[in-house]
Parts: structure tokens; C-alpha cells; sequence
């Protein structure tokens, strides 16, 4: 990754166009730019901030809070699953609320290589870059096996036509001691093949089924929290949590400043016990003590791509102590804890945990929760041709539906929340491309930059506190009718 | 002496000696856990041909992970397994060696005698290559292994691909040629009970491998 500095990201045209078109439409001092009504002294605003997962996609949300940044704005509360856990992670974990992070996260990519992160066996690497990489690599796999059977087939006619000559024309048992000894390499070629493709299934079976271990993830991220002196959760805590000084509203509000402490939450699935889990807020779940775990872990977790990683286990849960199976009593209605919990990608619960940041009571807004969600789906005509579908069409459509429709519901139910989130348009980008080239880079972080400017140019932030106000008064109408219906 | 060597009844001892040990390693590698994370199961070629140093560096190191004495069982089944190993080469490569003799005795051409003497006589380079391998691995049984260098990683399993290598080539090719003697009638009928002796060996052992390893596999797998 030598030759790839911040710079190649933040002083690209691109970029810088959309910075100035932004500060073109909100000039300082006629027309700025509001999004918020929590300020701090230095003219900060606050919104809070949701980032969804999408593998390698996640430079591009980079792009996209660069941009938030420059114009201003900052963050609260804090969220994200997988990719997005990750820059949530290291934006919580740098300097103080009131700093742009950034060029912080930039700064840690260029420094990084992400093939990195594909730390398995290197056979299992090689297949996953080339069916990343090469489109036809399937084909030619198809090709590979044909010629190997195609081989076998050509010598064992060979054994048996050279057999039946030699007792005939002595001098071709020469030919069928060649074709012997080569059949036997051929057979040896294939068992070969044969052991080590089962050996590596082994390997995915004793691995948990995970192709990569992830340690070079968890270690590398646990480096980035250090070097920011977040060595434990309460650390992580503390950080997401701490004060904003001169924090003050631009209008007044009922509710003041309370409740806009700031928190952080990534979103991990625990396949034991069957739930989506919130970290570091559901920690009591697994210890007695906060700081038995580490927040590296809670990163780790929400981003084991099932299959590609192996999954993140945490162990010796005290399942029989009181306390905690009152704490699972409580939150999941489980009786029984488990004494070991195994995490896989949030994204497979919530992909895009926009709702955390709901809260029903909330009359007027005092800040928005904005989004940022990734597309990289493909308009396909084939895909809305329910006939047409393959098996793995078909598979892969159930497997999606289950997934999105968590997030996707909460958006149905409560459409004011659309309002806040920006859209970054990543079609033809492979989600698992850890071979990604420094030109992708950028260029994903551009498309962050861009869709960030014209979320700005159309975010309007009164009809967003209007229509939320407007939400309000609709939920208490509702719940009047049936109170009233259950009256009657 | 060289003709009693070079001869079926030696092979057959061999092949014996080789199946007996490789059953007791065999009971040996049912101890055979780690703790990487987790508590799993691994084999001798996790070992052998690790994907990267790391690799079997916290193959090793997991084995001190283990609690008390699955800990204290898996570290010394994988010591005497190895150092059975020692006591199992001569005879592998040395019935390769002698499978490689017999052929070559048989063979018309001088291009057909001369390549499975060079199959036999090259088995020392596998052999060597085993020795130095199980030295490797036995230095690096310790709670705190240190991680081999990307250049000895790779240097280590190049001699690995080169043991594997010679020693199946070898059998391969000799098993060939002896199909092919086979299929075309050319064996002596006096040698046909050394092939009832080793069939009757290889029975043997997997009777034995039935009765004995797969209770003890589920016991020990129990008591994990």
C-alpha cells in the first residue's frame, strides 16, 4: 500500500468539488448550513450517526463523514454493524467529540493492507481472490477438473489397448509399462488432490466453519484502540460518553440537554442463545465485571462475516451465577444462559441499525440520526422474473428477505427516519473484494464524498424536526383510537 | 544377506512392523487436541504442512491452553508419537526402498532397472527429510514456541513437499509396474502367499483399528 496517503483521498477533485459546492450553497454567514439544534462553542453540530456494514463497501462511509466533517457536523451517539462497526470504532475511538476523525480512519486504510484480513489458509486465499477477482475463474476450475478426467480416461484406454497389443508386438509392453506408471501418477495426482481439498474442509469443520481467523483483524484493531489509550470497555465507555464542553441547544427544547451524553453500539448476532446483541451495553450478559472483555472484541464480533471468518467466541460466561441469568431473564426471557456464546456478523440481524436511535418520547428533535447506507445492488430485470431464478437465486432471495426486512420494517413503520439517510451508490463493487486496488479506494471514497453532498444540498432540517413532530402527534392519535376502541 | 533384504519375506516383515506402529500412533494421535480459541481436534499433518507460521506456532501453543491433564496427555501422546516416528521411518522407506529393488530386479530394460534403483536408493532423502522435520516440531513443543521465520516456514515446507514427494512417487511407480506384472502374468506363483500376508495384515489392522480406536476415540472425546 506504499503511495497511498490521506492526501490521494482528501485533495482529489472530486472532493474537492464537493466541498465547494457545498460551501457555495451554505455560505458562511448568508446561508450555513443546519442540520442540528445541539451546538457546541466552536460551532460544531450534533447529529448522531448510523453506519452500515458492507465489507471492503466501507471506505466509501469514510468518504461520506469526511464530508459531514468538513461542513461542521459531529457526532453523539454513535452506531454500526460490521464494516460500519468498524469506522464507528475507531471514530469514537480518536481524539475527542469535537474533533473531525476522519483522516484519523483514512490514515489507519493507508496503512493497511485489507488482503491482510484474509488470514486463512493461503490456498483458500488464492480461490477467494481469483473467484473475486477473475469472473471466469469458476469456468476455468470446471476446465481444470474435465482435463483431469479427460487425462485419466486417455491413459487407462491406453493400459488397456497396449496390454492387449503387447502379446502380439512384444516391443510395445515398453508403452504399457509408460502408461502403467503414468496411470498410477494420474491416480496419485487425484488422490492428492483429493486428501487436500478434504483436509481443508477439515480445517473449516475444526475452525468452526470460518475460512479466515480473523486474528489479524482483532489484533490490528485492538493496536488502533491502544494507541488511543482504549485499553478496556469502560475505556471505550468513557469515550463515548464524554462531555462535549459548551454543548448548548439553538432553540430552546423541553427536554434541554438531558440524554445527550453519547454512547457507541455495535451490532454482533449470537447464534447460542439466538439474539442480535448490543455491545458494549449488553457486556453484563457475559461477566460480572465490564472490563473482563475487551472492546476488540465487540468489533470483531459484529464483523465475522459467517464463513469467511471464523466466528468470535466469548467463553466462561457465568451462566449459573443469579445476577447474570437474571439479566438474561430480563432482556431475552431466557432461563437458561449459555455458558459460551458464539458471534457472526450483525449484518445478518441489522445490517443498517438506524432504530437504535428512535426514541418514542421524544416530541421535538433536538438533533436528526443520520444514515449512511450502502447499495451495491445491480438493477437486474432477471431478478423481478421470480421463474427465472436459479437455486442459488432462489436460496439467496429468501436468505436476503430474512435479512433486510428487520431494518427495512422500522424504516416502513417510521418513514421520517429516510429523511436522514444518504445513499452511496456502489454498483460493481465487490463487498468481498479484499484485493481492492489503491484506484478503488478513492474512488470509493469519492462516491462517499458525493452521495455525502447531496444528502447536505437536499437534508432540510425544520421539515425534518415538522415531520417528526408530525410522527409524534400521529403515534398519540393512534394510541387514543385504540385506547378508545378498547373502551367501547 | 543383500538377497534376503531384497526379498518378500522382508517387505512383508516390514509392511508388518509399519502397520503395528501405525496403529499405536494412531492411539497416540487420539489425544491429539488443541486449544486455538477453542478446544479442537488436530492431526500430524496440521503439523506438517501448517499454512503459516503462526499456525503451528498456536498449534503448539494450545496444547499448554488445554485444562490440567487433556493438556498433560495431548503434549505427551504428540512427544511419543514423534519419537515412534523415528522407530516407524526405517521400516517405511525401507519397504519403499525394497518394493523399489524388486521391481527394478524385474524390469527388461536398463532405462526401467536403473530408475527404480535411483527410486530406491533416493528414499534416504525423504527419511532424512522426516528426521529433521520431528526434530523441528519436538524443539518447538514448549508453552511459548517461537514463530519461524517466513524464509525457514518456507524452506520447511519445501522439504516437506520433497519427503511426500519421493516417497509417493516411489510407491506409485512400483505399484504400477506391479499391476502391470500382475495383469500380464508375470509374477512367480511360489511368491503368491506374501500377497496373502500382507492382505491378512491389512485385515488385521483394521479389525484392530475397529475394535480398539473407535471406543477409546469416543471415551477420550467424552472426557473433553
Amino acid at each position: 500500500m506504499a503511495g497511498l496517503t490521506v492526501d490521494k483521498f482528501t485533495e482529489n477533485e472530486v472532493v474537492k468539488k464537493c466541498l465547494k459546492d457545498l460551501q457555495e450553497e451554505f455560505p458562511e454567514g448568508k446561508n450555513p448550513l443546519v442540520v442540528s439544534d445541539v451546538l457546541d462553542n466552536a460551532g460544531h453540530q450534533y447529529v448522531n450517526l448510523v453506519q452500515k456494514g458492507g465489507g471492503v463497501l466501507g471506505v466509501a462511509l469514510v468518504g461520506y463523514t469526511y464530508i459531514l466533517e468538513k461542513m461542521n457536523i459531529r457526532f453523539i451517539r454513535l452506531a454500526g454493524t460490521s464494516a460500519g462497526a468498524i469506522n464507528t470504532a475507531l471514530m469514537v475511538a480518536a481524539g475527542t467529540k469535537q474533533d473531525a476523525k476522519s483522516e484519523y480512519v483514512l490514515d489507519a486504510i493507508c496503512k493497511l493492507k485489507f488482503i491482510d484480513f484474509v488470514d486463512g489458509h493461503p490456498f483458500a486465499r488464492w480461490v477467494i481472490s481469483k473467484f473475486i477477482t477473475h469472473q471466469d475463474f469458476g469456468v476455468k476450475v470446471k476446465r481444470f477438473f474435465s482435463a483431469i478426467i479427460f487425462t485419466l480416461v486417455i491413459l487407462l484406454a491406453g493400459d488397456f489397448i497396449f496390454l492387449g497389443l503387447q502379446n502380439a508386438i512384444s516391443w510395445i509392453s515398453i508403452f504399457t509399462k509408460v502408461f502403467f506408471g503414468l496411470t498410477g501418477l494420474c491416480l496419485l495426482f487425484i488422490a492428492v488432490l483429493i486428501a487436500y481439498v478434504s483436509t481443508l474442509l477439515k480445517r473449516l469443520k475444526n475452525s468452526g466453519f470460518g475460512i479466515n481467523p480473523g486474528d489479524f483483524f482483532y489484533d490490528w484493531i485492538k493496536e488502533k484502540l491502544h494507541e488511543n489509550n482504549v485499553i478496556t470497555v469502560s475505556d471505550l465507555m468513557s469515550k463515548a460518553s464524554a462531555p462535549v464542553p459548551g454543548l448548548h441547544l439553538r432553540v430552546a427544547n423541553s427536554e434541554e440537554l438531558k440524554g445527550l451524553d453519547g454512547d457507541v453500539t455495535f451490532i454482533c448476532s449470537e447464534l447460542v442463545s439466538q439474539n442480535k446483541i448490543q455491545f458494549p451495553e449488553m457486556w453484563k450478559l457475559f461477566r460480572k465485571n465490564m472490563d473482563d472483555l475487551q472492546p476488540a472484541g465487540f468489533i470483531r464480533a459484529s464483523m465475522s462475516i459467517p464463513v469467511f471468518f471464523e466466528s468470535y467466541f466469548i467463553e466462561d460466561i457465568p451462566c449459573t451465577d443469579e445476577e447474570i441469568k437474571q439479566i438474561w431473564l430480563d432482556k431475552f426471557g431466557e432461563t437458561d444462559p449459555p455458558s459460551s456464546a458464539r458471534f457472526v456478523d450483525g449484518g445478518i440481524l441489522s445490517n443498517f441499525p438506524i432504530n437504535l436511535f428512535y426514541n418514542p418520547k421524544v416530541d421535538t428533535p433536538r438533533l436528526p440520526s443520520f444514515g449512511i447506507d450502502l447499495d451495491d445492488s445491480v438493477p437486474d430485470d432477471a431478478g423481478k422474473n421470480s421463474k427465472m431464478w436459479s437455486m442459488t437465486g432462489y436460496f439467496g432471495r429468501i436468505f436476503n428477505t430474512i435479512r433486510f426486512y428487520y431494518d427495512k420494517d422500522f424504516l416502513i413503520k417510521n418513514k421520517i427516519f429516510k429523511k436522514g439517510i444518504g445513499t452511496i451508490p456502489l454498483q460493481g463493487y465487490n463487498w468481498l473484494n479484499f484485493f481492492l486496488s489503491d484506484k478503488d479506494k478513492i474512488d470509493m471514497f469519492n462516491k462517499g464524498a458525493q452521495a455525502a453532498t447531496e444528502f447536505l444540498m437536499q437534508f432540510n432540517w425544520q421539515e425534518y424536526k415538522t415531520d417528526r413532530i408530525e410522527m409524534k402527534l400521529k403515534i398519540i392519535e393512534e394510541q387514543l383510537h385504540s385506547g378508545n376502541a378498547e373502551n367501547q | 544377506m543383500w538377497t534376503f533384504i531384497i526379498s518378500w519375506t522382508t517387505f512383508s516383515i516390514f509392511f508388518g512392523v509399519i502397520l503395528l506402529l501405525s496403529f499405536v500412533m494412531k492411539l497416540k494421535s487420539l489425544h491429539f487436541y488443541t486449544k486455538d480459541v477453542v478446544i479442537k481436534r488436530f492431526n500430524i499433518m496440521d503439523l506438517e504442512l501448517p499454512a503459516t507460521p503462526n499456525e503451528l506456532v498456536n498449534t503448539l501453543k494450545g496444547l499448554y491452553q488445554l485444562p490440567g491433564s487433556i493438556s498433560k496427555n495431548a503434549v505427551s501422546a504428540l512427544k511419543s508419537h514423534l519419537y515412534l516416528d523415528f522407530l516407524f521411518m526405517p521400516f517405511a522407506y525401507g519397504a519403499i526402498f525394497i518394493l523399489c529393488m524388486l521391481v527394478s530386479s524385474k524390469m527388461d530394460y536398463p532405462f526401467g532397472i536403473i530408475l527404480f534403483q535411483v527410486l530406491a536408493w533416493i528414499q534416504l532423502i525423504p527419511w532424512l527429510c522426516d528426521i529433521i522435520e520431528n526434530v523441528y516440531i519436538l524443539r518447538k513443543i514448549k508453552p511459548e514456541p517461537a514463530i519461524s521465520s517466513p524464509a525457514t516456514h518456507t524452506a520447511y515446507l519445501i522439504m516437506e513437499a520433497f519427503k511426500w514427494g519421493i516417497a509417493f512417487v516411489s510407491i506409485i511407480a512400483a505399484s504400477s509396474m506391479i499391476s502391470y506384472f500382475w495383469l500380464t502374468g508375470d509374477y512367480a506363483v511360489s511368491s503368491f502367499h506374501y500377497l496373502l500376508i500382507v492382505l491378512t495384515e491389512i485385515a488385521l489392522f483394521f479389525i484392530m483399528g475397529k475394535i480398539f480406536i473407535k471406543s477409546k476415540k469416543k471415551a477420550i472425546k467424552n472426557s473433553i
